[in-house]
C-alpha cells in the first residue's frame, strides 16, 4: 500500500481550508466539506482513485462558469474552485505528486484568504501553515527518495524533521519586514483630492450612519462589543476623548441629515509645537469619513504624503476603501469645553434652523435662559437643565413620531441621541448655532498605551459655535456613557495587546513604518559614530551609509554564520533513533558512556568498541557492554527476538550505568 | 567542484513564490506579504540547508579485494559525516564515471559512518581508476539538487572473467597437474583453522570462531595444498585470447581454491608453482594485464 507523509500535509491542507473559511458565509460550509474528504482513509481514497475524474471536472468547471456569469463573485468562483481541486487531489491521491498539488493550493487558497480578511485567526493559521509546511516537503522529499527502498524508508521514517520549521520561520519573519513597500497597508486604492470632496451617501463608519441619525438608532449599537478602532496617543490624556466621525446640520423634525459639504477648510494656522499626535488603526472607513478629535490641525492617512483637513462643516471625507490606519495631529483637550474649529467658512443658515419645534420647546428654551446674556451661558445653562432633568437610559422606549417632544415632556429619559438632538435644537432656538455630532467617547485604557473603542462606545453629543472662540463641543448627556475610561483586567489587555499588535504593527506595517525604521537605525549608528553632528532635521546620511555598511558586513562576513546557526537550527536536531528495545538499550547505553567522558572511537562497531571499553576498564560494567553488544548483533543478524532480550538488555544498561569516568 | 541545480519541483514554487510576491508588491497587502515571505524563506533555505546537508562530508570506498570483467563486485562507500552537528540526510553517492554504483544513502549521524553496499562492474579486463565520487541530495525540501565532487582516487586491477567448468584436464593441453607429497589422512578430514584469505569459499568459513575471534577464519582440510599445477596459456589472437586468459584465469582461482601450489605457463614466459595469497594475486594480474591481441 502508498504510504503517505501523513500529518504534515493534511495540516497544510485543512489550514489552507480553514483560511479559506475566513471568507464566512457558503464557503465555510463547502471547506468543511473539503476538510471531511481530506481526512477520508487511505483505503477508501484508493477506491476514490478510480474515479474518471476528466467526467467530474468538466462539469465542475462549467456550472462554476455558469455561476460566475449568473452572478457569483470572482473571489467566490476562485475559492470554489480550489476548494474543488483541493477534494480531487486528496480523494484521487495516487502518489507523492498529489501531496505537492494539495501544498501548493494551500498556498493560493492563503493568498485568496488573504484579500478577503483582516481576522487575527488568519495569523494562527498562517503560522501553522508556515511552520506545517517545510516539514511537509521534507517529508515528501524523502518519500520520494525512498519511494522503491523500502530499507531506507524504515530508516527515515525515524527521522525527526519538524525542526526544520524553525530556520523558516525565523527567515519568513526577517523577509516580511524586510521586503519593500510600495505603497499604504491594506490597499488605499484612491485618496481623493481634497480640493473636491466626494459627498458619501447613504453609508456608515463603524456602526454610525453618515447619512443621517434619527433617536434612538444607536440604542441597538449601544450593546455592541465589537472593537470599533484603536488609538494611541503621544501624550497622556486627561478624562474621556471625543472622536467626532460624523456631523450633521439639518433637522427635519424627525432625524438629522448632512447637507453637502462645502469644500475643505484649510486652516492657515501653524500646526502648533506641542499638537497632540493621535494614531488611529483598525478604523474601517468604508463609508468615507475619517474621525478627529479636538481640534484637528492635520490628518495623513499612513504610507501617503497627502494631508487632509476637515470640511467646513467639520466632516474629513476621503475616498478611501476598508481598513485604514491614519494619524491625527490636533490640539487638546478633547472632551467637553474643547474648541474644535473656527468659524472660517462662509457660514450656514442650518445651523441655526429649527423647523416643526414644538412651541412649547421654545417657551422652554425661553424660560432656562432667561438669566443668560452671553452666548456661553445660555449653553450652559440649557446643558445644565437637561444633565439635572433628564435620566439616562439605553432602552428609553418608544418615541414615534416627533422623538425630541417626547424625550422633553413625555419620557423624560432617553440615551445621548436625545440629549445631543435636545442641546443643538434648544441652542439653535436660543440663537446659538449648533450642530450634531455622532462619535465615540470612553474606550477602554490599555496598559500598552493606547485606548480601545468599542460600537458599545458610540456616542452622541452638540458643538455650538461661540463667537471669538469658534465651535465648542458641549455633552449635554448625563454621566455615563462619558464615564472615565475603563480599566481591563491583565489577561483581556494581554489579548487585546495581542489584537492591537496585529492590526497596527502587523497589518499597518507600510512604507513609512519601514522608512521610519531605517531612519531610527540610521540615528542610532550615527549617534555611535565618533563626532556625530547631524543638523536638527536632516537627514542621517553618515548614519546611512553606515548601516549600509553593517548590513553588507553582516551578508558577506557573517554568510558563513548564518549558514551555520540555519543548519544548527535544522539538522542539529535531525537524529535518527534506533528502533527495537535492544539497539535502543544499546544506543543509550553508548550515550551513556559518552556522557561520562567515554570517547569511544564511533568508527567501531558494536563488539569492538565494548572490547575498547573492557581493555581500559575490566570491571562488571564493561563485560555488560560486550553482552550488550552481542544480544545487539543476535537480534539484529541472528533473528533472535527482540521482545524477549529487551528487558536483559535494560538491566545490562543499568549496569553499565555504573561504570564511572575512564581512568584516563 | 560542486553545483546546484533547480528541481523540477524547485521551478514550481519559484513561480507560486514569484506570483506571491508580485501579489504583495501589487496590492501593499500585508496578509498576502506574509504568504510570500514563507514562500520565500522556503525558497531561500533550501539551498543553504542542502549545502549544509553534504558539507564537510567525506566519503571513502571499501572496495572489494579483487575484480573480475563482467562480474559485480560488491563493496561499499563509507560516507563519514565528521561534523560537529548536523546529520546528514538521504545522500546519493555514486562514482562519476560508474553510474550503476549509486547508492543512497539514508543518515548519517555526526562523527559515524555509514556503510552503503554498492556494486562495480567493468566489462574489459586491465588496470583501471575511479577518480571521482559524486554526493547529491534534494534534501530537505526537494526544491534544488545540491552535488558535490570529492576526489576519491583509486587504482584497480580487474582480472579477466573466470570461465566456470574448464578445470577439468581431460584434453591435457588446458593445464598440468603434478602430485606432491603423500596426503595426511583422507581427503576432506579436519586438519585446522586459518585466517581467511582471498578466494577462499565463504562455506569454508568456521562461523563460530569467526564470531569469538571477531576475524573470519577457514577450516582446513587435509589433502589441501598438496599438490602443484602449472596453467598453460595457448598463443591464440582476437577473442580466442580473451577467452583462452578468461579459462587460464578460472583455473588458476580453482586451483588456489583447491589448495594447489599454481604456476603459469604463458606463450613467452613461465612462472613456476607457488602458493600463498600474494603468489595468487600476482598470477591473475599477470593474466589481467596480458596486452590484448587482435586478429
Amino acid at each position: 500500500m502508498m504510504r503517505g507523509p501523513g500529518l504534515p500535509v493534511y495540516l497544510c491542507v485543512l489550514t489552507g481550508l480553514a483560511a479559506l473559511a475566513l471568507h464566512g458565509g457558503a464557503i465555510v460550509v463547502a471547506t468543511g466539506t473539503v476538510a471531511l474528504v481530506a481526512a477520508i482513509p487511505s483505503r477508501w481514497r484508493e477506491a476514490g482513485a478510480e474515479i474518471p475524474w476528466a467526467l467530474v471536472t468538466i462539469p465542475v468547471v462549467l456550472g462554476l462558469l455558469g455561476m460566475s456569469y449568473a452572478g457569483l463573485s470572482p473571489q467566490h468562483t476562485v475559492a470554489l474552485l480550489l476548494l474543488y481541486l483541493q477534494a480531487q487531489s486528496r480523494v484521487a491521491r495516487t502518489s507523492v505528486a498529489d501531496d505537492k498539488v494539495s501544498l501548493a493550493l494551500s498556498a493560493l487558497m492563503f493568498i485568496l484568504a488573504a484579500t478577503r480578511t483582516d481576522s487575527p485567526w488568519f495569523a494562527a493559521l498562517l503560522l501553522t501553515w508556515t511552520i506545517a509546511i517545510p516539514v511537509a516537503l521534507t517529508r515528501i522529499d524523502l518519500e520520494r527518495t525512498v519511494a522503491d527502498r523500502p530499507r531506507k524508508r524504515d530508516a527515515l521514517s525515524r527521522l525527526s524533521v519538524a525542526p526544520m520549521a524553525a530556520p523558516v520561520v525565523a527567515l519568513a519573519l526577517v523577509l516580511f519586514a524586510a521586503l519593500p513597500r510600495f505603497s499604504d497597508a491594506r490597499a488605499v486604492h484612491t485618496i481623493g483630492s481634497v480640493m473636491t470632496l466626494p459627498f458619501v451617501e447613504n453609508s456608515t463608519v463603524m456602526g454610525v450612519s453618515t447619512d443621517g441619525a434619527h433617536p434612538g438608532d444607536v440604542a441597538e449599537l449601544l450593546q455592541d462589543p465589537t472593537v470599533a478602532f484603536r488609538a494611541w496617543f503621544s501624550a497622556e490624556i486627561q478624562g474621556p476623548a471625543y472622536f467626532r466621525v460624523v456631523v450633521f446640520d439639518e433637522w427635519d423634525g424627525e432625524g438629522w441629515s448632512r447637507s453637502e459639504s462645502k469644500g475643505a477648510l484649510i486652516s492657515d494656522e501653524q500646526m502648533p509645537a506641542d499638537a497632540l499626535h493621535i494614531e488611529v488603526a483598525q478604523a474601517n472607513v468604508e463609508g468615507g469619513l475619517l474621525m478627529s478629535a479636538g481640534r484637528p490641525h492635520a490628518l495623513r492617512i499612513d504610507g501617503t504624503s497627502s494631508l487632509l483637513f476637515p470640511d467646513a462643516d467639520g466632516n474629513v471625507p476621503v475616498d478611501v476603501q476598508g481598513f485604514t490606519r491614519y494619524h491625527l495631529w490636533t490640539q487638546a483637550p478633547l472632551g467637553p469645553g474643547a474648541v474644535t474649529g473656527t468659524d472660517l467658512g462662509p457660514g450656514n443658515a442650518s445651523w441655526l434652523e429649527f423647523p416643526r419645534l414644538d412651541s412649547r420647546v421654545i417657551e422652554l428654551v425661553g424660560s432656562i435662559t432667561a438669566d443668560s446674556t452671553t452666548e456661553s451661558e445660555k449653553v450652559q445653562a440649557i446643558a445644565r437643565y437637561l444633565r439635572s432633568n433628564y435620566h439616562y437610559t439605553r432602552s428609553p422606549g418608544a418615541s414615534a413620531g416627533r422623538p425630541l417632544d417626547w424625550f422633553l415632556f413625555d419620557g423624560q429619559k432617553g440615551h445621548c441621541e436625545y440629549f445631543a438632538t435636545s442641546m443643538v435644537l434648544m441652542a439653535r432656538a436660543a440663537g446659538v448655532p449648533a450642530r450634531y455630532v455622532s462619535g465615540y467617547v470612553g474606550g477602554e485604557s490599555n496598559a500598552s498605551g493606547y485606548r480601545v473603542y468599542r460600537m458599545s462606545h458610540a456616542h452622541a453629543w452638540a458643538e455650538v459655535l461661540i463667537k471669538d472662540e469658534g465651535w465648542v463641543l458641549v455633552d449635554a448627556t448625563p454621566a455615563g456613557p462619558a464615564a472615565p475610561v475603563t480599566e481591563l483586567s491583565v489577561a483581556e489587555e494581554g489579548v487585546d495587546a495581542l489584537t492591537a499588535w496585529w492590526y497596527r504593527t502587523l497589518l499597518g506595517y507600510d512604507v513609512g513604518t519601514q522608512t521610519d525604521a531605517v531612519f531610527v537605525a540610521a540615528h542610532s549608528v550615527e549617534s555611535w559614530l565618533p563626532a556625530a553632528g547631524t543638523l536638527e532635521g536632516s537627514r542621517p546620511w553618515a548614519g546611512l551609509f553606515g548601516l549600509l555598511l553593517i548590513v553588507g558586513g553582516l551578508l558577506v562576513g557573517g554568510r558563513r554564520l548564518l549558514l551555520r546557526t540555519a543548519a544548527r537550527l535544522a539538522g542539529e536536531i535531525v537524529k535518527a533513533r534506533p528502533t527495537g528495545k535492544v539497539a535502543r538499550a544499546h544506543s543509550d547505553a553508548r550515550d551513556a558512556l559518552a556522557s561520562l567522558g567515554w570517547s569511544v572511537p564511533a568508527s567501531l562497531p558494536p563488539v569492538a568498541a565494548a572490547r575498547w571499553v573492557h581493555k581500559r576498564e575490566t570491571g562488571e560494567s564493561a563485560t555488560a557492554l560486550i553482552e550488550l553488544a552481542w544480544l545487539h548483533y543476535n537480534v539484529r543478524y541472528g533473528g533472535a527476538d527482540d521482545n524477549e532480550l529487551g528487558p536483559a538488555a535494560r538491566d545490562l544498561v543499568v549496569i553499565i550505568r555504573e561504570i564511572g569516568p575512564p581512568p584516563f | 567542484m560542486s553545483g546546484l541545480r533547480l528541481t523540477r519541483d524547485g521551478w514550481w514554487v519559484i513561480g507560486l513564490t514569484s506570483g506571491a510576491l508580485l501579489i504583495a508588491l501589487q496590492t501593499g497587502n500585508n496578509l498576502v506579504y506574509l504568504v510570500a515571505s514563507a514562500l520565500i524563506a522556503i525558497v531561500i533555505l533550501a539551498p543553504v540547508l542542502a549545502t549544509w546537508n553534504l558539507r564537510g562530508l567525506a566519503v571513502e570506498r571499501t572496495l572489494p579485494e579483487e575484480f573480475y570483467s563482467g562480474v559485480d563486485a560488491r563493496g561499499a562507500f563509507v560516507l563519514i559525516n565528521p561534523r560537529r552537528w548536523g546529520t546528514a540526510v538521504a545522500v546519493h553517492v555514486e562514482d562519476v564515471e560508474h553510474a550503476a554504483s549509486a547508492i543512497l544513502v539514508a543518515a548519517v549521524e555526526v562523527g559515524n559512518q555509514a556503510y552503503a553496499p554498492t556494486a562495480w562492474r567493468f566489462e574489459e579486463r586491465g588496470a583501471h581508476t575511479l577518480c571521482d565520487v559524486r554526493l547529491s541530495s534534494t534534501f530537505p525540501f526537494g526544491l534544488v539538487e545540491r552535488w558535490r565532487v570529492v576526489e576519491s582516487p583509486a587504482a584497480l586491477v580487474i582480472y579477466a572473467k573466470p570461465r566456470a567448468g574448464l578445470w577439468q584436464t581431460e584434453t591435457g593441453d588446458l593445464g598440468q597437474e603434478t602430485g606432491r607429497g603423500q596426503s595426511i589422512g583422507s581427503f576432506g578430514d579436519f586438519s585446522g583453522l586459518r585466517e581467511y584469505q582471498a578466494g577462499d569459499a565463504i562455506r569454508s568459513i568456521h562461523w563460530r570462531t569467526t564470531a569469538r575471534l571477531a576475524q573470519p577464519i577457514v577450516v582446513v582440510r587435509t589433502g589441501e595444498g598438496a599438490r602443484q599445477l602449472v596453467v598453460a596459456v595457448s598463443d591464440r589472437h582476437g577473442k580466442a585470447w580473451e577467452t583462452e586468459i578468461s579459462r587460464a584465469t578460472g583455473q588458476v582461482l580453482r586451483a588456489f581454491q583447491k589448495g594447489c601450489a599454481v604456476g603459469l605457463q604463458l606463450p613467452d614466459q613461465r612462472f613456476e608453482a607457488r602458493d600463498g595469497g600474494t603468489w595468487r594475486r600476482n598470477l591473475l594480474e599477470v593474466l589481467a594485464t596480458l596486452p590484448a591481441r587482435f586478429s
